[in-house]
């Protein structure tokens, strides 16, 4: 496993389109850090996750505001790799929303997120919400 | 002289989706459902095999549609993406036991 030593960071504007960058992100950042199969093995569940995530931030956070950002710090240590979303939207928590319960079209993203996460938090910091996912790196058979 | 018209009335449509599936192509499909609903177009096809990656907003674009199809006596059937990536989030939402669902060719 590679210590990046410093956060890995990329900072995007909060549109669908931009999201698509996510992606070849994570399997870089996984590939640098984990190898190959690690990243073959991971990269498009925890591509999914930040994609929901980004994607609630851009239409609940933002809604019609312009120029809204996301930043993605990536911390890769031994065992899983850490990241934390930040917007400078509103204050949202998380657990005002019920999961759906029926079928609807919308609301599933933070379902998802929950079920993708080994861990998933929020807090509100200086104005900015952080979100923090934690992806166990390790394989279902390690010890 | 005798005239016979016949009119034939497409009910039946597939519609082969690639790449990506998400909130920047959602409206896309969204908006070529509706314009099948509006033809009288009630049994869709949505062919998923070549795609790589859906999120929950491509999802809703077919929740949509299978709702809107359903209403009218039709359904909206999906072929399975091949990426086992792309099938992950109908996995963890359960639309896989609610859509209809073929194995690509």
């Amino acid at each position: 496993m590679t210590d990046f030593g410093q956060p890995v960071v990329i900072e995007i504007p909060a549109t669908p389109l931009a999201t698509r960058l996510i992606g070849p992100w994570v399997s870089c950042l996984l590939e640098l850090a984990y190898g190959e199969d690690v990243a073959a093995r991971l990269a498009g569940s925890i591509e999914l996750a930040l994609v929901e995530l980004a994607t609630n931030i851009s239409t609940h956070a933002y809604g019609d505001t312009e120029n809204g950002r996301i930043r993605l710090e990536a911390r890769a240590v031994a065992t899983s790799l850490s990241v934390t979303v930040v917007d400078w939207g509103p204050e949202f928590d998380p657990d005002d929303i019920a999961e759906p319960e029926d079928v609807q079209v919308h609301g599933y993203g933070l379902m998802i997120i929950r079920q993708l996460a080994d861990d998933f938090c929020s807090s509100r910091i200086n104005d900015q919400n952080h979100w923090r996912l934690r992806f166990d790196t390790r394989d279902a058979g390690d010890a | 002289m005798q005239l016979k018209s016949t009119h034939t009335t497409i009910t039946v449509v597939t519609v082969a989706v690639d790449g990506r599936l998400d909130a920047q192509a959602a409206p896309e499909l969204r908006a070529l459902l509706a314009e099948q609903f509006e033809r009288g177009v009630v049994d869709i096809t949505v062919d998923l095999a070549d795609v790589e990656f859906v999120d929950s907003a491509g999802l809703a674009a077919l929740v949509r549609g299978m709702k809107q199809a359903r209403e009218k006596g039709g359904d909206l059937r999906l072929v399975r993406p091949r990426s086992d990536d792309a099938f992950r989030v109908f996995e963890l939402t359960k639309f896989d036991q609610v859509f209809s669902i073929a194995d690509p060719s």
